[in-house]
Parts: structure tokens; C-alpha cells; sequence
């Protein structure tokens, strides 16, 4: 794998394997996240996924890919840790020799995408915006309608910083939107975001290297957005009532570490051990043993410096869940574990990461990291210092959580 | 076994117990997926044995089942695997339940003697049986708030009058808490002796090493007679149950569906494999942005950007299903069923066919990149009698002929349409 800088603040990644048929190409562009253009750039992953000014028809791209033998386009705007982001991700696959310039066809579908959207007097087309803000209106209403997302994003909010301001834009805030100032947001993250160029294939480094430079023709740019952004967050509680089956429980932990710190290995192991493998503390009591629920889980916002857990039980059970996982809390912090759960988290972290490695999106999305995050580790290290990690770095790692803010959607009754 | 277009190797074998074995060669890769799968889902309400004897389970009997199956004796499975560095899971579906395993250990006899043993391994008792039943009620309450689910359980509850689709794959309530240790008793052992049961792998490792593990595996163990079972489902009227119904939940987004029911009546396997590809292709032209009226109607606000639909065509049920973002059921009905007949009477022209079928061959050339993904899109063609290269090559002989040929035979459309509204 080769990375380079092209361009001031724009970067070539090449992964050249002959491993996968699956052939991958992505364009990232990253930056400080702005609350003033975070409606625009949700809404932007809709106005360049469907058409360019090449495709000007929704069939005409979509019959492009299909006869690249099924490729796929898809253009994201998920944010993560203190940025904003925009990803626009091509894959397909050889096929007994029909389509060997598929590589070079897929970035040239990107470069269309991002040089050459479909524009009109500069801006978006008015039907065409319409159609997309509705969409996009209409998307934020069903993910707000899973109960879950709601009570994570009501936890984001009280919870503030980074996280408060990736919650997505609300309705009222995307329907303001015009068609000129998503054009104005979109030539501003084209010409200024930091751009990660990212191929995975079987072509030699050198002949994506010509078609690269030669479709992604990107200016210097100075932007340079830091994914790691910890503060501490808002203790409070919060909570609303829905005419819903479960009740739905979120609590964030500031724990203060990022990715790219050295304690992050035994942090990711102590989060193993907690409630991030089906054999942790939180299944086997809360679920197995008390039977408050059928999923609990914990996770790391790994660039926030954040724990989140997350449940669902019946009403009358939500303070009882809520007072088993903090005791899972305590046990973790007293050292309270077996030698046989640190092992076990030793050895799933292991091969989940040397899983990653059969899996082209994986591989694209670790080497990402990697670019952005000073300190992040390779699968190969990570593997190293999981093998190497004792009872006490675990627990030192676990000892800053602090429960900061506890979210519940209750159900009505 | 060797497929030379898409270069993949196989080999099957059958083990003395009955057991059946395909074994994936992926020498590339590290990870292993293995899969081990009975043809009894949530649809298995009642089955009839050689002698025409009929059984009854309880709605829910499968998913219960895979549940309990994860404890064996006073081992938790789960954390056994855990202890192997290995992945483990279960689901259910409509006819089969699964159990499967992921790692990337170059050690694979313990994970899948693992696998093996605690899926040949009933160990409950009364009171196991009482502590699950708070968790699956938990985890049905989980899938009777989510919108989409309850979209398409009360369409199948629209479309059929005594269907097993009408309940969902977990059960009901009622049917959740009347489940017993002997009911469950009885269903494991008519539904998951070896000879009814295939283990599917996708591995770097050498067939002949796994063949070996299995059959030494299995010749440790004794099993009953085999006792052959068969699904019954009681016959339904091509008519539906009703043709509009509506309901109310906390939500903000409201939806529709149109249901188009379909009668799979006694087609071989193969046809209905045809079947199914020829009306997903008719449908794709039809219904998607490959139609070059697509954007006309999205303009027009007959159908938004959401609009999508599924195709099942199986032994058991068979429906085609669209869905959209509006509140107005009746024009999305409408739009579908004069579509449908436009359909009926054009067909698919060559050029379009063409079209789909780089789609369909690419997406399963992708999924072989998966281990996980091609173990259980091979574990569906089981359940359809085809493998996926038979299935990639019976796709390729569809043409526009056929693809109109099935579209007429369908005749009559039996249709429901449904709505599901914000309840403020």
C-alpha cells in the first residue's frame, strides 16, 4: 500500500492486491465540522448521488453502472468525532475479462460526481433540489421514528460538543435550505475540505496513480480537520415519552480517551470485556442472568472520548437496568473480571482484526484512520499490543468512565 | 467440484449420520464462515410424517429453539466461542433456522466441533424454558415498534386468511407464553436429525481435514431414526383477506404498502427459481429509474424516491410487495396495478434483459468475496434446490419470451393495499 500527497491536503492511497474480484474506490473530503453547513452537507449526499452533468438522467448513470457488470455508487455524508464529512464510494468486479478498465470507469464516475455535478446557472437545478431536500426531509423523519435513534441523538444532544452538532439536521432546518447555498457549500468542500483518495484493486500502483492524478485534479488546499475532539460532557438526564412497546435506555461515559491514545488498546479490551462481545458482563447479567432485555451493547466513540451503552426493557424495569449496568461499572473498575473474560476479549479483538483483513472495506476504512488519527496503529500493531495487554492497563484504562448523561424514551402506560 | 467461469472449487459430501456437508475452498483468505442450517422456520406450524400423521407447534416454535439451543448443559455457547476467538450467531427465517460461525484461527477443530455438538444438543428444562420467555417477549416487542415490520406483518395479515405469515417469525405474545419444554422437545427432534441438516463452510481449509472432523465428529454421537417430516400449510383462496386496511403508530412518517398475492401452485423447483428472476427483472424495468418514465411519476408525485419493492416466490407463499412514503394508499395502488398491467402487456425488451443480467451477475461475483454472505446465499439455494452457479447460469436463458410468458400466467391480479399513519 502506497500513500501520497498529490496535492497540498490531498491524498492518494493505493492498495494494490489481487486477492478480492471486489475492486473499491472512494473520495472522502473532511472537514472541521460547521454547524452552519451541517444541513447543507446532509442534503449533499443526495444531490450528487443520482445524476452529473454527463448522466443527466437518474437511468442514464444507473445503466452506466449496471453495465460495469453491477457497480455501485453511494454517497454518504456521515460525520465523525469534530468533523463533518462527505464520502462518495465505487465498487464492482472483474468479470472473466469483459470490463478490465473498470477501476478507471468507476473514478471517472467519481470525478463526474465531484467536477462535473448537475448544475444549471451554477446552482442545482430547482426540480431536481426539490425532489432531493423532500427525500431527504423524509429520511430524517423514519430514522427519528426508530426509537433507539431518537433516544441516542436526545443523549447526543444534552451530552454537547462534538457530539451535540453531528445530530442530524432537522426538518424545519433542511426545508430552509436553498438551492444556491447548497451549490456555495458544495464548491466550498470541494476546494477546501481535505480529500482522501482511496483504491483498492488488482490494476499495478502505477497505471491508478496516471488515472488518478489525471481525473482528480484537486487544488492545495490549507483545511486541516482533527477527527479527535474530547470534551467533557453535561450530566443530566433526559427524558420523553412514546406511545411505543419498549422503553429505550442511552448512557454516555466520558472517559476522556481517544484512538490514537496509547491506553486505546486496553480500553478497547476493557469495552470487550464490559458489554462490546456477546460473552461481557452486560449480556451475561443483565440479559442472561436477570432477563431485562434481549439486546445490550456498549461501544466506543472512539474520537469523542465517549462510552455509549444502550438498551431497551419494559418501563417498570428501567431504573433496575440502569442500576445493573452501573454495577457492571463498579466491577470493572474494582478489577472484579475473570482472567478468562480479559482473555476472551484478547482473543475475539484478535481476530476481529485479523478478519478485517479479507475484507476490502475494512482495509480501506482502517487505512483511513490511520491517515487521519496521529498515534492510530495498524491492524498488524493492534494485534501486537492486545496480545500483550494485562489485568492492570485494563483496568487503568477503564478507571476515568463517568456516567454523564442517561437518556430514556419511555413508553406511555 | 469446480466452477471454471468464476473459478471457485467445492466439494460435497454426506457424512454416515446423515449429515451433509459443502465445503467452499477459499485458500486466499483467513477467515473461515461456517454454517449449519435445518429446513425449519416459522412457517413449520404444523408438518405431516410419512404415515400422514400431523403435528402442531406453537407460532414461534423455531426462533424459540435457537434460543434455547444456545445453552448446552451448564455451558454457555456463546462464551465457549468467545473462548475460541470465533463469532458466533443464530437467526431464524420463514423456512429455516441457522446457526453460524465466524474466525479467522488456523486451529478449526474445536469451533466447529463446537458448532456441531451444541446444535446437536437439546439441553432444557421447564424452568430454562420459563427464564427465555421474558427475553424473546422483549425481543418481540422490539419488532412490533419498528414501522417497517409492522408495515409488512399487517400486509401479510391483509393478503392471507390463515397463513403463517400472518405471525411473525418470534410468534406472538400468547403463542410465546404457551410454549412448552415438551413442544419444544418434540420439534427438535422431528426437525434437526442430521440426515434433515446441512453444514456449509466458506474456508481456506483443506476439505479433506474438515470432512474428517465432521465424520469423527458424528460417529461419536447416536441418533433416532430418522422420521421425514413435511410443512403443511392449509390451502388459501387466491382472493385476499381484505383489500384496505389501515393502522396507527407513534411515528411522524407515514407509509404504504401494496400487496400483490401470488399462487405458487406446485412448480418444480427450477421453475420457481425462473419465476422469481423473470419478475424481478420485469419489476426492475418497470418500477425503477431504468424506466425512463421514473422520473416523470416522481415529478408528477405519483411515487417518491422511496418507492421500492420485494419479490418472494416460494413453494409456501408468494407476493409481490411495494412500499412507499405516502399517505394516500389508494393512488399508490392505483399506479401499481396499472404498471403491473403495462407490464403484462410489453414485456421486457432484450437490451433491458441484458441490463440486469450484468447486475445479478456482478452482485453474486461480489458476494463471493464474503465468506460469510456466499455460505448463506448458498444455504438459501438449498432451501431452493439450485446452488448459485446453477442459479447465475439459469438466470442467463431468461428472455424477454419467458420473461412475458410469466408475467400472463400470473393473470388476475388479487391485490391489498395498506396504511400505516402517525397516530398525532
Amino acid at each position: 500500500m502506497i500513500s501520497e500527497e498529490i496535492a497540498r491536503g490531498v491524498y492518494l492511497h493505493i492498495h494494490e492486491t489481487k486477492k478480492f474480484k471486489t475492486q473499491v474506490l472512494s473520495i472522502t473530503f473532511l472537514w472541521p465540522m460547521n454547524p452552519s453547513i451541517r444541513a447543507e452537507s446532509f442534503l449533499l449526499s443526495y444531490l450528487l448521488s443520482d445524476t452529473t452533468e454527463h448522466f443527466p438522467k437518474k437511468q442514464d448513470l444507473l445503466s452506466h453502472l449496471d453495465h460495469l457488470y453491477g457497480a455501485s455508487l453511494n454517497v454518504s455524508g456521515v460525520p465523525r468525532g469534530a468533523c463533518d464529512r462527505l464520502k462518495i464510494s465505487l465498487a464492482g468486479v472483474h468479470v472473466n475479462g469483459l470490463n478490465d478498465d473498470l477501476v478507471e470507469q468507476l473514478a471517472g464516475v467519481g470525478a463526474e460526481c465531484i467536477f462535473h455535478p448537475r448544475l444549471e446557472n451554477g446552482v442545482f437545478p430547482d426540480a431536481m433540489f426539490r425532489e432531493c431536500q423532500e427525500q431527504a426531509i423524509v429520511s430524517v423523519r423514519m430514522i427519528k421514528d426508530d426509537p433507539q435513534t431518537r433516544c441516542a441523538e436526545a443523549a447526543a444532544r444534552v451530552y454537547g460538543g462534538s457530539m451535540a452538532n453531528r445530530v442530524l439536521p432537522s426538518p424545519r432546518q433542511l426545508a430552509a435550505l436553498t438551492p444556491e447555498r447548497c451549490a456555495i457549500a458544495w464548491r466550498w468542500i470541494r476546494d477546501h475540505a481535505r480529500v482522501d483518495i482511496q483504491v483498492l484493486s488488482d490494476l499495478p500502483t502505477a497505471e491508478v496513480r496516471r488515472f488518478c492524478t489525471a481525473l482528480f485534479p484537486f487544488r492545495d488546499r490549507t483545511a486541516n480537520p482533527k477527527l479527535r475532539c474530547y470534551i467533557p460532557g453535561k450530566e443530566e438526564r433526559v427524558e420523553s415519552v412514546r406511545n411505543i412497546s419498549q422503553s429505550h435506555i442511552v448512557l454516555l461515559f466520558e472517559s476522556g480517551i481517544l484512538m490514537g491514545d496509547p491506553e486505546y488498546p486496553a480500553y478497547a479490551l476493557a469495552n470487550g470485556i464490559f458489554g462490546g462481545l456477546p460473552s461481557s458482563l452486560l449480556f451475561q447479567n443483565v440479559r442472561e442472568k436477570q432477563g431485562l432485555c434481549y439486546s445490550i451493547e456498549s461501544g466506543l466513540l472512539r474520537y469523542d472520548g465517549v462510552m455509549r451503552v444502550s438498551t431497551a426493557v419494559d418501563a417498570p424495569h428501567i431504573e433496575e437496568a440502569i442500576q445493573s449496568i452501573l454495577a457492571q461499572v463498579e466491577v470493572m473498575k474494582k478489577g472484579e473480571f475473570s482472567e478468562e473474560d480479559l482473555s476472551i476479549a484478547r482473543h475475539m479483538y484478535i481476530n476481529t482484526h485479523r478478519t478485517m483483513l479479507d475484507d476490502p472495506d475494512a482495509i480501506l476504512s482502517e487505512q483511513y484512520r490511520r491517515a487521519l488519527v496521529s498515534g492510530a496503529l495498524d491492524i498488524t500493531s493492534m494485534i501486537t499490543l492486545f496480545s500483550r495487554m494485562d489485568r492492570e492497563s485494563v483496568i487503568r484504562a477503564f478507571a476515568p468512565l463517568k456516567l454523564k448523561t442517561v437518556s430514556i424514551v419511555r413508553q406511555k402506560g | 467440484m469446480r466452477n471454471e467461469r468464476f473459478q471457485e472449487e467445492w466439494t460435497e459430501h454426506t457424512c454416515r449420520s446423515g449429515l451433509k456437508l459443502v465445503l467452499i475452498y477459499k485458500p486466499q483468505f483467513c477467515t473461515s464462515a461456517f454454517l449449519m442450517m435445518t429446513p425449519f422456520g416459522s412457517l413449520d406450524w404444523y408438518q405431516d410424517d410419512a404415515s400422514g400423521k400431523r403435528s402442531y407447534y406453537e407460532p414461534g416454535t423455531a426462533h424459540f429453539l435457537e434460543h434455547k439451543l444456545f445453552e448446552s448443559g451448564q455451558e454457555d455457547v456463546m462464551r465457549t466461542f468467545s473462548r475460541f476467538g470465533a463469532n458466533v450467531n443464530a437467526y431464524t427465517s420463514y423456512d429455516s433456522t441457522v446457526y453460524y460461525f465466524t474466525t479467522p484461527a488456523e486451529e478449526i477443530s474445536a469451533p466447529l466441533s463446537l458448532l456441531l455438538d451444541f446444535v446437536q444438543d437439546l439441553s432444557i428444562t421447564p424452568a430454562s424454558v420459563e427464564k427465555e420467555k421474558p427475553i424473546i417477549l422483549e425481543e418481540f416487542a422490539t419488532y412490533q415498534q419498528d414501522p417497517d415490520a409492522r408495515l409488512f406483518l399487517e400486509s401479510m395479515r391483509s393478503i392471507y386468511r390463515t397463513h403463517p405469515l400472518r405471525t411473525d417469525i418470534v410468534g406472538t405474545e400468547k403463542s410465546i407464553r404457551r410454549i412448552t419444554e415438551a413442544g419444544l422437545r418434540e420439534a427438535y427432534a422431528k426437525n434437526y436429525h442430521p440426515s434433515n441438516m446441512t453444514l456449509i463452510a466458506v474456508t481456506p481449509h483443506p476439505d479433506e481435514d474438515l470432512i474428517e472432523i465432521a465424520e469423527r465428529n458424528q460417529s461419536a454421537k447416536q441418533f433416532a431414526p430418522a422420521v421425514p417430516m413435511r410443512r403443511w400449510i392449509a390451502p388459501e383462496a387466491p382472493e385476499v383477506e381484505r383489500e384496505y386496511d389501515e393502522f396507527l403508530m407513534d411515528i411522524e412518517q407515514p407509509k404504504s404498502a401494496v400487496i400483490i398475492k401470488l399462487l405458487p401452485d406446485g412448480m418444480s423447483a427450477e421453475t420457481m427459481v425462473l419465476y422469481e428472476w423473470a419478475l424481478r427483472f420485469a419489476l426492475e424495468r418497470q418500477f425503477t429509474a431504468v424506466n425512463p418514465a421514473y422520473q416523470k411519476w416522481i415529478d408528477e408525485k405519483r411515487i417518491t424516491p422511496y418507492f421500492g419493492y420485494e419479490v418472494e416466490y416460494n413453494r409456501d407463499f408468494a407476493f409481490i410487495y411495494f412500499e412507499d412514503t405516502t399517505d394516500e394508499p389508494q393512488k399508490l395502488r392505483e399506479f401499481v396495478t396499472e404498471q403491473f398491467t403495462y407490464l403484462q402487456k410489453h414485456g421486457i425488451s432484450k437490451a433491458e434483459i441484458q441490463q440486469m443480467k450484468c447486475r445479478v451477475i456482478g452482485a453474486a461475483v461480489r458476494s463471493f468475496d464474503h465468506p460469510m454472505d456466499m455460505a448463506a446465499s448458498w444455504g438459501r439455494g438449498i432451501l431452493r434446490s439450485i446452488n448459485q452457479f446453477d442459479e447465475v447460469a439459469l438466470i442467463e436463458q431468461l428472455n424477454s419470451e419467458v420473461c412475458l410468458e410469466i408475467l400472463n400466467k400470473i393473470g388476475k391480479l388479487y391485490i391489498s393495499c395498506i396504511k400505516l399513519a402517525p397516530e398525532h
